[in-house]
């Protein structure tokens, strides 16, 4: 399939504001006339141009960008329903932030704050995410909104911060705080989670295989249930590509606690059972 | 440096000049009618068809101080939505409801304004204020201090000690401020609000053991007795409560005939008749202004969209903390000398009450019939960003654009207002007064907002549009100081204002009583309060322009 390929070529020391990416994907801009726009690193104004090379058919709505790297912030900041960007290396921070449909796949790490504020779309990462994920803008009242992340890997803490809905899943294990002050949504995973989970949550579903220690003293064990739902749960969630995928398609036995009641406590923590 | 400024059409009533086309010369930072003798024109600018105002002053927008500060660290994603890169000379910003420091005076600057006045400098924060406003670029800026919940005056006043007191500690708080006027909140209410009390009428004791009238009798009697020229600063009681109206009145009333500004006097224009138990009492509140002389008032209109409030009635704060969207407030007091309330905003059209409130703003305008008294204003950010003067300007000039917004509202605040029936249309002159005149004249600034000989070069020149909001967005050219720092409404050129302050003399032995004060209740140790002249212009950044002090 024909794609457009970005290619970082520099070696800044500071980081780059990646979201004159997203206007070209967006508007499928002319690329040799974005190459011309500055953009400011650190207190230095330089071209794109001299930072990044754009090859290949520049119609398509599909990216790749190569040589990523921590540095760079806002990757896919903002994409729409058609556009699908491929990213080769690691991302910095505000990975996929307010996203607004399409795909974002990482072959590689992000920093905090990944798809922050999102609405729609998935955003795929091969390996780890920082904390933040999924959650919301700093002093923002309102986290992912919709749409769903994969991490292969682990994610950090405060992951589904003030989440609202979507779907959050983590192969690997998940810090402290996770599902703090969530709204709504979905999060699960298939490794260990940390401390504090689901703390202040109002709704929303945390679906973990082992129970989490420290679970704040506003949940309530519920016993085991056999929810019929979790079926259409799992068939949404072996949908993609992953690990997860070696969960029965009919399983649904679980132990049950619901919280935080310091809260609405209409939230619900589900851990496997067998 | 001489500039010659030909063929302009100049608004300055001060003067009272009306649209004549006159030539105006700045030499160095004054304004000269007659060319200068023996000096030859340096620059030339042919402004034919082009309207010439005095510089902006906005008297009363909440620049500086803490509240503003945690209305900015509150609102991030609006920092995060409006970011203002770094370019060639001028400093990053970002922000549209409450912009940094210098995004502030970029955008002040933009709309031809020269001089902006912040209303609530808390005592034991001005040298904070202060620094935070001597960071804003390109406008000239003041504070009023707040007084009226303060414990030393309140318990002054208890304990009936004599105006001559009242008066001095009254001077030593503006010497030691380094303010221009005198402002007081809710009075006696922020005060009350820290015993349980939810709400305080003009005539009932408060916990402190006075009235909110006595403490307005004893506070406009102190700023007229030491010839302060702006009038008690006044923000009324009850602030936003269906029925304030007679509360408003009577605050008038406390004045006992001496002048008085009431600031955003549309929030305190309510009354409770029809189905919703809220109504304007626009009509009210504007015949009484007309019938007493001695009252001056700002406007504080309401714009729709995202806005925050911030505000030192920690009271009425408290009061409309539920209606917080995002949902996200806070209160918080330093020394117990006033209050702090910062809770973010939206008014929208298809709201009743808003709709209302935005009519009533409109309504107050309208029916004030002298333009010297009625001043321009949305009290940034409380009822929206200054930015969006353009628009309320537009609004007052032109009816059947003001009629076409009205039609938009709900429909049940269309058929309570009587905005649609209201004919009037402001003139560029009665522009001219709200916004550069008057407040001069109120605030006592006599080289400001007028064209005369003399004057500091603050000048706005509009190119003429028949759309007064984009020719209000976008002046051609601003001077300020006889500098041209903005040329088709961008900034050009960084200059640092001056704070303006009065000096009234006092009897220096009430340091006495005070410093035991200090030394007894406060954090601050008595010297390290004031702030001096020397401080001002040498550490902090703002020099200082004193302003006479009439003798009574």
């Amino acid at each position: 399939m024909s794609h457009t390929t970005v290619t970082y070529k520099g070696s800044v020391e500071q980081r780059i504001d990646m979201r004159w990416l997203s206007k070209v994907i967006t508007l499928s801009l002319d690329s040799e006339q974005i190459l011309k726009e500055t953009i400011a690193i650190g207190n230095q104004q330089t071209t794109i141009g001299e930072l990044f090379n754009i090859s290949g058919d520049n119609t398509s709505s599909d990216y790749v960008l190569e040589n990523a790297t921590q540095k760079m912030d806002y990757i896919g900041h903002a994409l729409t329903q058609s556009n699908t960007l491929t990213v080769m290396g690691d991302c910095g921070f505000y990975t996929g932030a307010q996203l607004l449909g399409g795909r974002i796949k990482i072959e590689g790490n992000t920093h905090d704050f990944s798809g922050c504020g999102m609405s729609k779309g998935l955003i795929e990462v091969s390996g780890n995410c920082g904390n933040h994920t999924g959650s919301a803008f700093t002093g923002g009242k309102k986290g992912m909104s919709g749409g769903t992340i994969l991490v292969h890997g682990n994610s950090g803490n405060f992951t589904g911060e003030l989440m609202r809905r979507g779907l959050i899943m983590i192969v690997g294990d998940i810090g402290d705080h996770c599902a703090n002050r969530m709204i709504a949504g979905t999060i699960t995973n298939l490794g260990a989670t940390g401390k504090h989970v689901g703390a202040g949550m109002k709704r929303g579903t945390l679906l973990f295989p082992h129970k989490p220690e420290n679970i704040s003293p506003g949940f309530h064990d519920c016993g085991r249930h056999s929810l019929g739902y979790l079926t259409l749960l799992l068939h949404e969630i072996r949908r993609f590509k992953s690990a997860f995928q070696s969960l029965h398609p009919m399983r649904r036995r679980v132990q049950r606690y619901i919280g935080d009641t310091t809260v609405e406590g209409q939230g619900e923590l589900l851990v496997w059972i067998g | 440096m001489v500039i010659k400024l030909s063929g302009g059409k100049l608004y300055d009533p001060a003067h009272k000049i009306d649209g004549q086309v006159t030539d105006l010369y700045i030499v160095d930072d004054k304004i000269s009618k007659t060319a200068p003798a023996n000096k030859k024109i340096d620059h030339s600018y042919a402004i034919d068809d082009c309207i010439v105002m005095a510089g902006a002053i906005d008297m009363h927008t909440h620049i500086g101080g803490g509240k503003v500060n945690i209305a900015r660290t509150m609102m991030l994603e609006d920092q995060h939505a409006h970011p203002d890169a770094r370019s060639g000379k001028f400093r990053s910003g970002n922000g549209h409801i409450v912009p940094s420091t210098f995004s502030t005076g970029y955008r002040y600057a933009e709309m031809g304004y020269t001089a902006c006045f912040e209303p609530a400098v808390l005592p034991v924060n001005a040298r904070q204020a202060h620094m935070e406003m001597a960071d804003t670029p390109m406008i000239d800026k003041g504070g009023y201090v707040l007084l009226g919940n303060d414990d030393f005056l309140l318990r002054m006043i208890q304990q009936g000690a004599s105006q001559t007191a009242v008066n001095d500690y009254v001077a030593w708080l503006l010497d030691a401020t380094q303010c221009i006027g005198v402002k007081v909140v809710n009075p006696g209410g922020i005060h009350a609000f820290k015993y349980n009390q939810r709400r305080l009428d003009v005539d009932e004791i408060s916990p402190s053991g006075v009235t909110p009238r006595k403490i307005l009798t004893v506070l406009s009697k102190a700023v007229h007795d030491l010839g302060i020229p702006h009038p008690l600063h006044v923000h009324a009681s009850n602030l936003g409560i269906p029925g304030n109206f007679e509360s408003t009145l009577s605050t008038m009333t406390a004045a006992e005939g001496l002048p008085i500004h009431l600031t955003h006097i549309q929030f305190h224009s309510y009354g409770t008749e029809g189905d919703h138990k809220f109504s304007s009492a626009a009509c009210q509140i504007a015949e009484a202004i007309n019938n007493q002389p001695n009252i001056t008032a700002d406007v504080g209109q309401i714009m729709f969209g995202q806005t925050i409030t911030a505000s030192g009635d920690t009271m009425m704060q408290y009061f409309g903390h539920e209606h917080a969207n995002p949902k996200k407030w806070t209160i918080m007091d330093i020394e117990c000398e006033a209050g702090c309330g910062v809770i973010p905003f939206k008014y929208r059209d298809k709201s009743f009450v808003n709709a209302l409130q935005w009519a009533i703003g409109l309504e107050i305008f309208i029916q004030v019939n002298d333009p010297w008294r009625v001043l321009l204003t949305t009290d940034h950010p409380n009822g929206a960003p200054f930015t969006s003067y353009p628009h309320l300007i537009k609004l007052l000039m032109n009816r059947s654009f003001r009629n076409d917004v009205l039609s938009a509202i709900h429909p049940e605040a269309q058929q309570i207002s009587n905005l649609a029936s209201m004919e009037r249309e402001y003139s560029l002159y009665e522009i001219a007064i709200m916004t550069r005149a008057a407040p001069a004249k109120i605030l006592g600034l006599t080289d400001h907002g007028h064209l005369g000989d003399g004057a500091k070069a603050n000048i706005t020149i509009y190119r003429k549009q028949d759309d007064i909001e984009q020719m209000f967005t976008k002046p051609i050219m601003v001077f300020k100081n006889g500098e041209l720092v903005v040329e088709n409404g961008k900034v050009t050129k960084t200059v640092q204002g001056i704070t303006h302050v009065v000096k009234p003399e006092f009897d220096r032995s009430i340091e006495k009583p005070l410093k035991k004060y200090f030394d007894d209740y406060q954090t601050i140790a008595f010297n390290n309060f004031r702030i001096s002249s020397d401080e001002m212009a040498e550490c902090i950044g703002g020099e200082i322009q004193i302003h006479p002090c009439k003798l009574n």
